[in-house]
């Protein structure tokens, strides 16, 4: 498989606070790594990072091309879509328009169409609410619509962090099975962020445990399905 | 009756100066999140410009539409240069900028154009219609076209182009937007812009009541205009328009059926107002209500 990602020797924080230390990474085309780790490890940190939303130092490559000075916006018109924690719907606009607000980087208006029509055929619960402002979704939906608005870009690399954050347990696994589908349907690699690993590692191809600002090295998903590893991430046993 | 109808007919006539304003000020504070102080010290400096293209021998019309250009480069401009380099967050330093813009746009106008009042030809016919007693003077008629037009102008650039969707989207949430792959930066340079069209717009009006075009000419315009935007909830364009329109009536008819208020503290109406709408709606008649996570 080529390499989509490479980051080597990641530093970043906030002011005086270092919260990610040396991270060393790649992610290949079409392959799903799954981040884990404990509350303040630094997963959100390194997602923002990775979208130049906080700065960093050190070497992250997208297709070979240093990533480092370019604008959050180019990287998005790079092919990188990043879904925030807390979703960032544009929550006064309604569904569809927040799909075109997703589109606005592809040139043409048939791109915009196709866009459209695909993802609403894929979410049917969204084109019932195309009209309605996207606050009104419940959080699932608004979930949905977060993915599918980053999809509309037509992303190579699709960052998530935590997807699953204050969805119940049922519509988590729908979410899940959603984006088991988007692997296998489409051309694209994801970073997902998790808390609740179990249903991230059954998507997944590799895991990476982040702990105290420290990348473990990167293990086959199936590995990991093992309470005993999980323990040790989460309590360093 | 007839009266009060002439009252309510004046008051809209003031009402869309005010309204422009506060447009102004909403599509400021909905794309950086700042009240603009100096909004109203802007649009006179844009109302002088319009004065000087007259003096060049040029149509009043043709004049404002140069000077809506202008200042929606100037607006574009000043975000772009300074306000962009103030920390979003540091709201203290940000009303301290406000207030030093205010005060320095004031003091340029004085510098350069002296405290003499400037006539400056109305963009309306004198006279007006007669209806049933109630007479609707052109200047009147002519400011409610203009805002209803230059509004509804907006609003369909909003509503309908892809410009409007980025604009609505980063004056939402910025940082959605840049992941979106929207160039943040250069729309909320363009919601700079567009606010100053709106005050070159509602300097004109203001001058088309037969005002001399002076320094301190919209310092109770933007008075008006703030409580205006506030009443209709600080990010809500349709607010900011209804609210200006009512200021202006209320205004109207509290001088008209209130015998101590006279002119001289009808300054106090919008305050009085402002302060009654907030008690019951602390959001403002239009407004929305924000949440802040943290």
């Amino acid at each position: 498989m080529s390499q989509l990602l490479k980051v080597r020797g990641l530093h970043a924080g906030y002011g005086a606070v270092k919260v990610l230390r040396d991270i060393d990474f790649d992610i290949d085309v079409n392959e799903v790594v799954v981040l884990l780790g404990a509350n303040g490890a630094g997963k959100t940190t390194l997602m923002r990072a990775l979208t130049n939303l906080i700065p960093w130092t050190g070497s992250v490559e997208l297709d070979g091309v240093e990533t480092r000075r370019t604008r959050t916006d180019l990287l998005t018109q790079r092919g990188i879509a990043h879904v925030p924690q807390g979703r960032g719907t544009f929550t006064e606009l309604t569904v569809e328009e927040n799909l075109r607000a997703g589109g606005l980087v592809l040139k043409s208006k048939t791109a915009v169409q196709e866009g459209l029509d695909r993802w609403f055929e894929v979410y049917p619960r969204l084109a019932e609410r195309r009209n309605q402002v996207a606050g009104g979704l419940s959080g699932g939906e608004q979930q949905m619509l977060a993915i599918a608005r980053a999809m509309m870009s037509r992303p190579r690399l699709l960052l998530l962090d935590e997807p699953s954050l204050g969805l119940s347990p049922l519509i988590t696994e729908e979410l899940f099975g959603h984006l088991g589908r988007l692997k296998r349907d489409e051309e694209i690699s994801m970073v997902i962020v998790e808390q609740t690993a179990e249903l991230a590692l059954a998507i997944a191809d590799r895991a990476h445990i982040l702990r105290s600002g420290e990348l473990l090295p990167a293990r086959q998903a199936s590995e990991l399905n093992d309470a005993e590893v999980l323990r040790e991430a989460y309590l360093g046993a | 009756m007839e009266l009060f109808l002439q009252r309510i007919i004046d008051g809209l006539g003031n009402g869309a100066i005010y309204a422009a304003l506060a447009l102004a000020l909403v599509l400021v504070f909905r794309s950086t999140g700042v009240v603009n102080f100096a909004q109203g010290e802007m649009a006179m400096l844009s109302t002088y410009l319009v004065w000087l293209l007259t003096l060049l021998g040029l149509n009043v019309w043709i004049a404002l539409v140069i000077a809506i250009a202008a200042s929606f480069v100037f607006g574009a401009v000043l975000e772009r240069t300074l306000i962009r380099i103030i920390p979003k967050d540091d709201h203290q330093v940000m009303i301290l900028v406000m207030i030093g813009l205010y005060t320095l746009f004031g003091a340029l106008a004085l510098f350069i154009f002296g405290t003499e009042g400037k006539p400056v030809d109305s963009l309306f016919p004198a006279g007006g219609i007669t209806l049933g007693g109630v007479v609707i003077p052109f200047t009147t008629l002519g400011s409610i076209l203009v805002l209803l037009v230059s509004s509804g102008l907006l609003w369909a650039v909003f509503r309908f182009t892809r410009t409007g969707l980025a604009l609505r989207a980063v004056a939402q949430n910025e940082e959605s937007a840049a992941l979106a792959g929207l160039r943040t930066g250069r729309l909320l340079s363009i919601g700079w812009g567009l606010a100053a069209c709106m005050g070159a717009i509602a300097g004109s009006l203001m001058i088309s009541l037969g005002l001399f075009l002076e320094p301190t000419m919209m310092l109770p315009v933007l008075v008006y205009a703030m409580s205006a935007a506030i009443l209709g909830g600080m990010d809500s364009p349709v607010g900011a328009v209804v609210a200006g329109l009512a200021l202006g009536v209320v205004e109207s008819l509290a001088i008209g059926y209130i015998s101590f208020i006279g002119s001289e503290l009808a300054l106090l109406v919008p305050f009085v107002v402002m302060v009654v709408v907030m008690l019951v709606k602390p959001n403002g008649l239009f407004g929305s209500k924000k949440v802040v996570r943290v």
